[in-house]
C-alpha cells in the first residue's frame, strides 16, 4: 500500500542528513514497527510519509505519488505525536477530538456525524469519563490515549504513530498492544518505539534504521531469528524468548546477564 | 515668577525693583510690562512651571526676595532656602478666588512697604467688580461656561476656581458643576446647558471646536482673542478688566440686552433666552435625578438580561448539552442582544430625558462605537491567543496598540493635511509592523508564551517612549491627539463609522474563515498540518486580520488595553470549551457589553465628580489585574 523509493531527507537549517536513500514497502493492514536508537531517523521517516516535511524521492500510497493526492491523504492518513497542553486556553478532551475531525467534518459547526464518531472512539478507548477535562488536568498516560483517539476520529486508513507507548504503564502498554493488533485488520499502522519488548508484542513487520539508513526489513520471525543485528544497532545485549507461543525481544544489561549466568 | 505677580508689581510701580521674571512675564503686554522689563535687561529665569525654572539663574541674581506661586513653585522651596534666598509664597496664578488675589496684592504691598498703594489697588479692583456687576445686570443669572483648553477633553473652570468667583461676583452663574479645573465631555457640557460658552483658549479655532463637538449642544459659543484670554485667565490686577471682556463676549454671544436676533446661532439663542428659568429648574431638580437613574438602570438592565442567559449556558454545558445546537443558538442570541439592546436602550433613555436631537445622535454614535470597538478588540484578542497558542496576549500586550498609535502621531507630524483614511492606513501599517517585530523577537528568544509577553513589553515600551516624545510636538498642533493615549469615546462622530465598520467586517470575515482552522492550530503545528491546515498560513492570516482590525480601532478611538485579553478567557470559562466557533462570538458580546457599560458609567457617573475618565483607562484598570492573575496561574498551574 505504501511504497517508498530512494527517500532522502536533509534538514535545511542544520544541514544534517536524517535519511539516506531509503527504499521500503510497507504492507497493508499490518502493524509495522520502525526500530532504531535515538537520532536514527524514525520520526523523520514517519513525517516524510505523512507529507509533513520536504524530501527527495517518492512516497507512493496506493500506487499514486503522495504529493499529488495531499487532500485525499489528509482524510485517510493520521500522524500523531504529541499535543500542545494548553491549560489556560481551556482545551478539553472533547475539544481535541472534535477539532481532529477537521478533514472529515462538513460544514462550519460541529455536525451530528462528528459527535457520533467522537463518542464512538471515546467509548472504544475508555475516555468517556474524561471528555470534559482540560488537557492540563490529564496524566501523561491519559494524554497519550487522547493523542491516539485524536488520530482515530477521522477514521483513517493509515495510522502513523510516533512512540505511542511512551509514558504508558505496563497495563496500558499491554492494552495498547492488543488494541492496535485488533484494529490492524482494517487500518495500516506504522509506529516507532524505543521498547523492543513492546515492538515484538505488537508488530508484524519491522524496519530497523541506523544513522539514517535502513539496515533491516522483514517480518517478525526473520527479525527474531538472529538478534545480533539489533544488538549491534542498539549496542546492548538482546535476547529473544518465547512466551505462550509468541517470541518477544528482551534487552538485557550486560553485567546483570553475566552475573546471572555465573550463579546458575 | 508668574505673569499675574509681575502685573501686581507693575500696578504698584515696583517694576524697577525687579531683577528677574518668568518667561511668560517677559512677553506681558499689560501696562507695557515686557517693554519696561527688556529696557532694564531683566533676566528671564524660565518657567512659569517650576520644572522649567532655571534655579541657577535665580541664585546668580541673588535677589533679596523671590515672589513665588504656591501652586507651581513649591518644589523649589528647599533648594532656594538652602542657598539663603528668601522666598515668599503667595497664591499667584494658583489663586482660587478673588479674595486670594486681593490678599496677594496686600502681601506684596507689605513686602515692599507699599501698603497704601496696595490698598488703593485693592479698592480699585473691588469697585471695578462692583461696577461690572451693574454693567452686567441685564445678563444677571445667565449660565456661563468658561472653557480653557482642549487637552484630552474639554477643560472647564468649575467650582472653587477664581473664574467661578469672578462670575458669581458679577451676578452670573457658572454652568460647570465640577470641582476645580477638569476635563469633561461634550455631553456633560450639554447637560449643564449653559446659556453661553466662552472659549478662553489661545490656540482654539472654529475647527478645534468643531472637532471636539462643542457645537453639538447647540449653544452659542464665543471665542476670545489672546488678550482677552489673558484677562479672563489671570488672577491678578487684570481682573478689573474682566467685566468688560465678559460684557463684550456675552453681547457677541447672546445679543444686546434688549432682545435682538443674534449672529452666531439665532435659533438656539432665542430659545435659551425664553426658557432660561425653566432650564435651570429642569437641571437642578428633575434633570439631574433622571440622569442618575439612567446610569444605574443601564447597569441593572444589561447585566441582568445577560446573567440569566449566562447561567443558562453554564447549566447547559454542565448538563451535557455540549456542542449542541441549543448552545450555539444561545451564544448567537447573546451576541445579537448585546450589540442591539444597548443602542436601543440608549435611544429610549435619551428620548425620555428630553435632550435635544443632536445629543440623541451623539449618544447613539457613542453607544454604537463602544459596541463595535468592543466586538473588534475581543475578536482580535481571541484570534491572536488561538493562533499564537498563547493565553497571555492581546493586541495591547503584543505592542500593536502603541505601534499603531505611533504611526498615527508620526503621520500627523509629517503630513500637513491628513484624512481619516490616511490615519487608518498608517495605523494598520504601524500596528502590523509592531506585531511582526514582537513575533520575530519572541520566536528568536524561544517562542514560548512568556517570550511573547516579554517581547511585547519591549516593543510596547519602545513605541510608548516614542509616543510621549512625539506627543510633545503633535499636541501643540492637534490638541486632540493626546485623547488617544487611552481609548475614549468622547469624540464620536459620523466620520468614524466607515472605519469602525471595516474593522468589524474584517473580524467577521476572520471568524468565518479562520475559526475552525484556529481550533486545529491550537493543538500544535504538526497536528494541524496532518489534518490539512497550514499552521503558518493560518497564523499569518490571523495576525494580519487581528492586527489590522485592532489598529483601525486604535486609529479612531485610541488604545484600549486588555479588553482582548479578558473577554476570550471569560467566554471560555463560561462555555467550558476552547472552541473558537463559540468563544469568538461570546467574547465579542462580552467585549461590547463591557465597553458600553464602562463608557456609560464614565459618561454619566464619574463625569459628574471628576470630569470624564477615558473608558480605556477604566478597562485597563480591570484588565491588568486579570492579566496578572493569568500570569500567576500560568506559573503555578502544572502547564508546561
Amino acid at each position: 500500500m505504501i511504497s517508498i523509493k530512494s527517500l532522502s531527507v536533509r534538514y535545511k537549517r542544520s544541514g544534517v542528513v536524517a535519511l539516506r536513500d531509503v527504499s521500503i514497502d510497507i504492507p497493508s493492514n499490518k502493524v509495522t514497527c520502525i526500530l532504531g536508537p535515538n537520532a536514527s531517523g524514525k520520526t523523520t521517516l514517519l513525517k516524510a510519509i505523512a507529507q509533513l516535511i520536504s524530501y527527495d524521492g517518492v512516497v507512493e500510497v496506493n500506487g499514486r505519488d503522495a504529493r499529488g493526492i495531499i487532500s485525499e491523504l489528509r482524510r485517510m492518513l493520521s500522524y500523531s505525536s504529541t499535543l500542545e497542553e494548553l491549560d489556560l486556553l481551556g482545551v478539553t478532551v472533547l475539544d481535541v477530538l472534535v477539532y481532529s475531525r477537521y478533514p472529515a467534518s462538513r460544514g462550519f459547526f460541529t455536525s451530528e456525524e462528528d459527535l457520533r464518531r467522537v463518542s464512538e472512539v471515546c467509548e472504544r478507548l475508555g475516555l468517556s469519563d474524561l471528555v470534559s477535562r482540560r488537557l492540563g488536568e490529564l496524566s501523561a498516560g491519559e494524554l497519550q490515549k487522547v493523542v491516539l483517539a485524536a488520530a482515530l476520529v477521522k477514521d483513517p486508513k493509515v495510522l502513523l504513530l510516533d512512540e505511542p507507548d511512551s509514558h504508558l504503564d505496563v497495563y496500558s502498554k499491554t492494552w495498547l498492544s492488543s488494541f492496535l493488533r485488533e484494529i490492524s485488520s482494517r487500518v495500516t499502522i506504522v509506529l516507532s518505539t524505543h521498547d523492543p519488548l513492546f515492538a515484538s508484542m505488537t508488530c508484524d513487520y519491522y524496519i530497523v534504521l541506523s544513522r539514517g539508513r535502513v539496515v533491516f526489513t522483514g517480518f517478525h520471525d526473520e527479525l527474531l531469528r538472529d538478534t545480533s543485528l539489533l544488538e549491534s544497532v542498539y549496542n546492548v545485549s538482546i535476547t529473544s524468548i518465547s512466551i505462550g507461543g509468541l517470541r518477544v525481544l528482551i534487552p538485557l544489561n550486560q553485567s546483570a546477564y553475566r552475573g546471572k549466568l555465573v550463579r546458575q | 515668577m508668574a505673569p499675574s505677580i509681575t502685573e501686581v508689581l507693575a500696578e504698584l510701580s515696583l517694576l524697577d525693583r525687579v531683577v528677574g521674571v518668568d518667561s511668560f512675564s517677559m512677553s506681558d503686554w499689560y501696562l507695557n510690562t515686557s517693554g519696561r522689563l527688556r529696557e532694564r535687561s531683566v533676566v528671564d529665569v524660565g518657567g512659569y512651571w517650576w520644572s522649567a525654572i532655571r534655579e541657577e539663574e535665580i541664585l546668580r541674581l541673588n535677589p533679596d526676595v523671590v515672589l513665588a506661586d504656591s501652586g507651581a513653585h513649591k518644589p523649589l522651596q528647599e533648594t532656594l532656602e538652602s542657598y539663603n534666598v528668601t522666598v515668599v509664597y503667595i497664591h499667584g496664578a494658583s489663586a482660587r478666588s478673588v479674595n486670594e488675589v486681593l490678599s496677594d496684592i496686600y502681601t506684596i504691598g507689605l513686602v515692599f512697604n507699599e501698603t497704601n498703594k496696595a490698598s488703593e489697588l485693592i479698592g480699585r479692583i473691588t469697585s471695578g467688580l462692583n461696577e461690572g456687576f451693574k454693567i452686567l445686570r441685564p445678563y444677571n443669572g445667565r449660565r456661563i461656561l468658561v472653557v480653557l483648553d482642549f487637552w484630552q477633553g474639554i477643560w472647564v473652570a468649575g467650582r472653587a476656581t477664581f473664574i467661578d468667583d469672578v462670575l458669581s461676583r458679577l451676578g452670573l452663574v457658572n454652568a460647570a458643576t465640577t470641582y476645580g479645573w477638569s476635563a469633561v465631555s461634550v455631553e456633560t457640557v450639554s447637560e449643564w446647558s449653559p446659556d453661553l460658552i466662552i472659549v478662553a483658549c489661545s490656540y482654539a479655532t472654529n475647527e478645534t471646536i468643531r472637532e471636539v463637538g462643542l457645537y453639538d449642544p447647540g449653544k452659542p459659543i464665543v471665542l476670545l482673542n489672546s488678550t482677552e484670554v489673558d484677562i479672563i485667565s489671570r488672577p491678578g490686577p487684570l481682573i478689573q478688566l474682566v467685566p468688560q471682556v465678559l460684557y463684550a463676549a456675552i453681547e457677541r454671544g447672546l445679543g444686546k440686552p434688549v432682545e435682538t436676533p443674534t449672529v452666531t446661532t439665532p435659533q438656539a439663542t432665542t430659545v435659551t433666552i425664553k426658557e432660561n428659568g425653566d432650564h435651570y429648574d429642569h437641571y437642578t431638580g428633575r434633570g439631574s435625578g433622571g440622569y442618575g437613574d439612567e446610569s444605574s438602570g443601564s447597569n441593572n438592565n444589561s447585566c441582568s438580561h445577560s446573567s440569566v442567559l449566562y447561567r443558562a449556558i453554564y447549566w447547559l454545558s454542565e448538563e451535557g448539552f455540549l456542542n449542541s445546537k441549543l448552545r450555539l443558538l444561545l451564544v448567537f442570541s447573546i451576541l445579537l442582544a448585546s450589540t442591539t439592546l444597548p443602542i436601543l436602550y440608549t435611544y429610549i433613555v435619551t428620548l425620555n430625558e428630553g435632550l435635544p436631537g443632536r445629543i440623541v445622535v451623539y449618544r447613539l454614535y457613542r453607544a454604537l462605537y463602544t459596541i463595535l470597538a468592543g466586538t473588534v478588540l475581543a475578536a482580535s484578542g481571541c484570534i491572536l491567543q488561538a493562533s499564537l497558542r498563547n493565553p497571555l496576549v492581546d493586541h495591547y500586550v503584543l505592542g500593536t496598540g502603541s505601534g499603531a498609535l505611533f504611526a498615527v502621531y508620526a503621520t500627523l507630524l509629517v503630513l500637513d493635511h491628513v484624512t481619516l483614511w490616511i490615519i487608518s492606513l498608517a495605523a494598520a501599517i504601524g500596528g502590523l509592523s509592531a506585531l511582526a517585530a514582537t513575533i520575530l523577537i519572541a520566536e528568536s528568544i524561544s517562542g514560548s508564551d512568556i517570550a511573547y509577553v516579554l517581547s511585547g513589553i519591549g516593543v510596547t515600551s519602545l513605541f510608548s517612549g516614542l509616543l510621549v516624545l512625539l506627543l510633545y510636538y503633535v499636541s501643540s498642533r492637534y490638541g486632540l491627539a493626546s485623547l488617544m493615549l487611552t481609548g475614549t469615546f468622547i469624540q464620536s462622530r459620523l466620520e468614524n463609522l466607515p472605519y469602525a465598520l471595516i474593522a468589524v467586517i474584517l473580524v467577521v470575515l476572520g471568524y468565518v474563515v479562520l475559526a475552525k482552522r484556529l481550533n486545529v492550530v491550537m493543538l500544535g503545528d504538526d497536528h494541524a498540518a496532518q489534518l490539512g491546515v497550514d499552521p503558518r498560513l493560518t497564523r499569518l492570516l490571523s495576525s494580519i486580520i487581528a492586527g489590522v482590525s485592532a489598529s483601525i480601532i486604535v486609529s479612531q478611538f485610541g488604545v484600549i488595553g486588555f479588553l482582548g485579553l479578558v473577554t476570550p478567557h471569560t467566554a471560555r470559562f463560561l462555555l467550558k470549551t476552547s472552541d473558537n466557533r463559540l468563544v469568538i462570538p461570546l467574547a465579542m458580546a462580552l467585549g461590547s457589553l463591557l465597553l458600553f457599560t464602562t463608557d456609560t458609567l464614565s459618561r454619566s457617573l464619574v463625569a459628574r465628580v471628576v470630569g470624564e475618565v477615558p473608558a480605556g483607562a477604566v478597562i485597563s484598570a480591570i484588565g491588568a489585574p486579570f492579566f496578572l492573575v493569568l500570569l500567576v496561574r500560568r506559573f503555578r498551574g502544572g502547564f508546561t
